[in-house]
C-alpha cells in the first residue's frame, strides 16, 4: 500500500522545492483511498478524473505563478452533504439516491479558487444525524486504530480519511459535535468555526441555527490555513458574518504566554466520563500551564440541560429541514403509488432510514400546537441561560478546556440499539453548537490504545486564540503525529 | 358551544407586482415556458439556503 500523506504543511513544502507533483499527491491519494476501502468504508465515492486533471493544472501553474493558498495543489475530501456541481450530493441517504448536484457550495467554490483538489466525498451518519457513522445507507465507516470500533461521527469518513493518511485535509459539518468528536475518536484535529464563519450555502440544512462547516486535520496549522480559505461573508447565506476571511494562520505565535484557560468544574468532574479521559485531559491542562498559559477553575452550571435542550432543538429544526424531500424534484420517488399523498408517505417512508424518521417524528412532535411552549420556546430559553454560562466564564478566560467526548472510540454495534446512550456522547459537544461559540478537538493522549481528545471553547469570533493554543500544544507533543498501523 | 370562541383567520394569496422573486433573484414571468426562472434556490435543492430578495 503506498505511504499514508504528511499533513498540507509538509506536502506544500515538498510541492514548493520541486520534491513531488500534485499530480503524483493526488495519485497516492486515490490509491491509498482504494486499497483501504474494504476495511475502513471512508468513502463513498471518488472523483478520480477530476481530481488528476486540476492536479495537472495545479502542476502547470506552479513556478508560473504563486501558489493560490497553502492548499493549491493538495488532496483533500468533502463529507457527502456538501455540494459540488457535477457530483453526487447524497447524505449517505437513500432519499436522494441518484441526485446529482448542479451547483457548488461557496465552500467547494472557495476550495477550488484556493486550488484545492478534491478527491472524493466521504461517508457519515445519515443527514448527519448520529455519533457513529453506523446510520448511513453505505455501511458504517470503520475507525482505521481499532477497524471494530466507531470512528465517530457524524463526520466520521472525513475524519478516518485524514487519520489513515488518504488526505491531509477534510471537510465536515458539525451539529451537535459532528466534527470534534470523531476527531477526538481519531487521534486528529476538528475545529467547528463559529456559527456564522463559515457559509453553509450548499451544506444540506440538518439544524440551521446549529450547523456549522469545518476542518479536520492533523494538525492546527493545517485548520488554520483551511479555515482562512473557506471563511468570510456570503451573501447567499444570510446568517453568514459581516466579515473578511480569518487570518488564523499567521496568528500561530507558538507560545501562548498569557492565555487564561478555564477548566470547567462540570466537565472535568463529571459522572459517565471515562476517568482514563479526564486523565488525559488534565495532562493537557498541565501541558498548556508549562507552555505559559494560566489555568483557573469556571463552573457552567446550565450544561446539565445541554444534551436534553440540543436534542429539542435539532429535531424540531430538522423535522422542518427535511420537509423538502418529498421525491417529487430529486431523488428517488417511490414507484406505482395511488395518489399524490401516497407518494410523499412511500418516498419518505422508503427513503430515509430509522434515525433520520426518529428526530422527523420527534421533532415534529416537540413542534406541535400545544405542545410548542412546553418544548421548543423552554428550549430556546434554556440556550440562552448556556450563553450566559459561557459569557461569565469567557469573561475571565481565554478559553475553554474540557474533554471532547466522555470516552474512546466505542465498539460498533454497541449502541444503536440505545439512541438514548448514542445521544449521551455528545453531552460535552453539543453547548458550543448551542452557544454558536467556535470549538475544537485536539489529540492528548491514549487509553487502552485509542486516541483521546480534549476541546478548547472559544470566544464568539475567536478561533485565532483556539488554534494558536492548539497549535503551541502541538508542537510540545506527539500525539498528532502516531499513526495508526492498518493491517495491509 | 358556549365553551368555545369564535376565531376567523383569512389566508390571502396575491401575486406581488416585483420583477423578481421573494427568496431568490430569478425573474418573475406569468405565462412563461416552465421551469425557465428556476435556480438552485427556488428549487429547494439540497443545500440552497433563501435569502430574502
Amino acid at each position: 500500500m503506498t505511504e499514508p500523506l504528511g499533513t498540507a504543511a509538509e506536502l506544500r513544502r515538498a510541492l514548493d522545492a520541486g520534491e513531488t507533483t500534485s499530480a503524483a499527491l493526488v495519485e497516492r491519494a486515490l490509491a491509498r483511498a482504494e486499497a483501504t476501502a474494504p476495511r475502513l468504508n471512508a468513502f463513498v465515492g471518488l472523483r478520480a478524473e477530476a481530481a488528476r486533471r486540476e492536479a495537472a493544472e495545479s502542476d502547470a501553474r506552479r513556478g508560473r505563478e504563486p501558489a493560490r493558498s497553502p492548499l493549491d495543489g493538495i488532496p483533500i475530501a468533502l463529507k457527502d452533504n456538501i455540494a459540488q456541481a457535477g457530483e453526487p450530493c447524497g447524505c449517505a441517504s437513500r432519499i436522494l439516491a441518484g441526485y446529482v448536484s448542479p451547483y457548488d457550495a461557496t465552500l467547494v467554490e472557495r476550495l477550488r479558487a484556493a486550488g484545492a483538489i478534491v478527491v472524493g466525498r466521504t461517508n457519515m451518519d445519515e443527514f448527519a444525524m448520529g455519533s457513529s457513522t453506523e446510520h448511513s445507507c453505505h455501511g458504517p465507516t470503520r475507525n482505521p486504530w481499532d477497524l471494530a470500533r466507531s470512528p465517530g461521527g457524524s463526520s466520521g469518513g472525513s475524519a478516518a480519511a485524514v487519520a489513515a493518511g488518504i488526505v491531509p485535509l477534510a471537510f465536515g459539518s458539525d451539529t451537535g459535535g459532528s466534527i470534534r468528536q470523531p476527531a477526538s475518536f481519531t487521534g486528529i484535529v476538528g475545529l467547528k468555526p463559529g456559527y456564522g464563519r463559515v457559509s453553509r450555502y450548499g451544506l444540506v440544512a440538518f439544524a440551521s441555527s446549529l450547523d456549522q462547516l469545518g476542518p479536520l486535520a492533523r494538525s492546527a496549522e493545517d485548520c488554520a490555513a483551511a479555515l482562512d480559505v473557506v471563511s468570510g461573508r456570503d451573501p447567499r447565506d444570510s446568517t453568514s458574518l459581516p466579515e473578511p476571511p480569518t487570518r488564523c494562520r499567521e496568528a500561530l505565535a507558538g507560545d501562548v504566554a498569557g492565555l487564561a484557560v478555564g477548566l470547567p468544574r462540570e466537565a472535568l468532574a463529571g459522572a459517565g466520563c471515562d476517568p482514563e479521559v479526564s486523565r488525559a485531559v488534565e495532562e493537557g491542562a498541565r501541558e498548556l500551564e508549562k507552555a505559559g498559559a494560566t489555568l483557573r477553575e469556571v463552573s457552567l452550571p446550565h450544561t446539565r440541560y445541554a444534551v436534553a435542550t440540543y436534542y429539542l432543538i435539532c429535531t424540531a429544526e430538522a423535522s422542518s429541514n427535511l420537509a423538502r424531500f418529498d421525491g417529487v424534484r430529486y431523488g428517488r420517488r417511490a414507484e406505482s403509488a395511488a395518489g399524490l399523498t401516497e407518494m410523499y408517505e412511500r418516498s419518505r417512508s422508503e427513503g430515509f432510514g430509522r434515525e433520520v424518521k426518529r428526530r422527523i417524528l420527534l421533532g415534529t412532535y416537540v413542534l406541535s400546537a400545544g405542545y410548542y411552549d412546553a418544548y421548543y420556546r423552554k428550549a430556546q430559553r434554556v440556550r440562552a441561560l448556556l450563553r450566559r454560562d459561557f459569557e461569565e466564564a469567557l469573561a475571565s478566560c481565554d478559553a475553554l478546556l474540557l474533554p471532547t467526548a466522555p470516552e474512546t472510540a466505542f465498539p460498533l454495534g454497541e449502541r444503536t440499539a440505545d439512541p438514548l446512550r448514542m445521544y449521551l456522547s455528545d453531552v460535552y459537544t453539543v453547548s458550543a453548537n448551542l452557544t454558536g461559540a467556535p470549538a475544537l478537538s485536539l489529540p492528548c493522549g491514549f487509553a487502552g490504545g485509542l486516541p483521546v481528545g480534549m476541546q478548547l471553547v472559544g470566544r464568539s469570533g475567536d478561533e485565532a486564540t483556539l488554534l494558536r493554543l492548539a497549535d503551541a500544544f502541538q508542537r510540545r507533543t506527539d500525539y498528532h503525529l502516531r499513526r495508526p498501523e492498518l493491517p495491509a | 358551544m358556549s365553551g368555545f370562541e369564535t376565531v376567523i383567520g383569512l389566508e390571502v394569496h396575491a401575486h406581488l407586482a416585483t420583477r423578481s422573486k421573494l427568496f431568490c433573484a430569478c425573474a418573475v414571468g406569468y405565462g412563461d415556458a416552465p421551469n425557465l426562472h428556476t435556480c438552485p434556490v427556488c428549487l429547494a435543492l439540497p443545500g440552497a439556503l433563501p435569502v430574502l430578495n
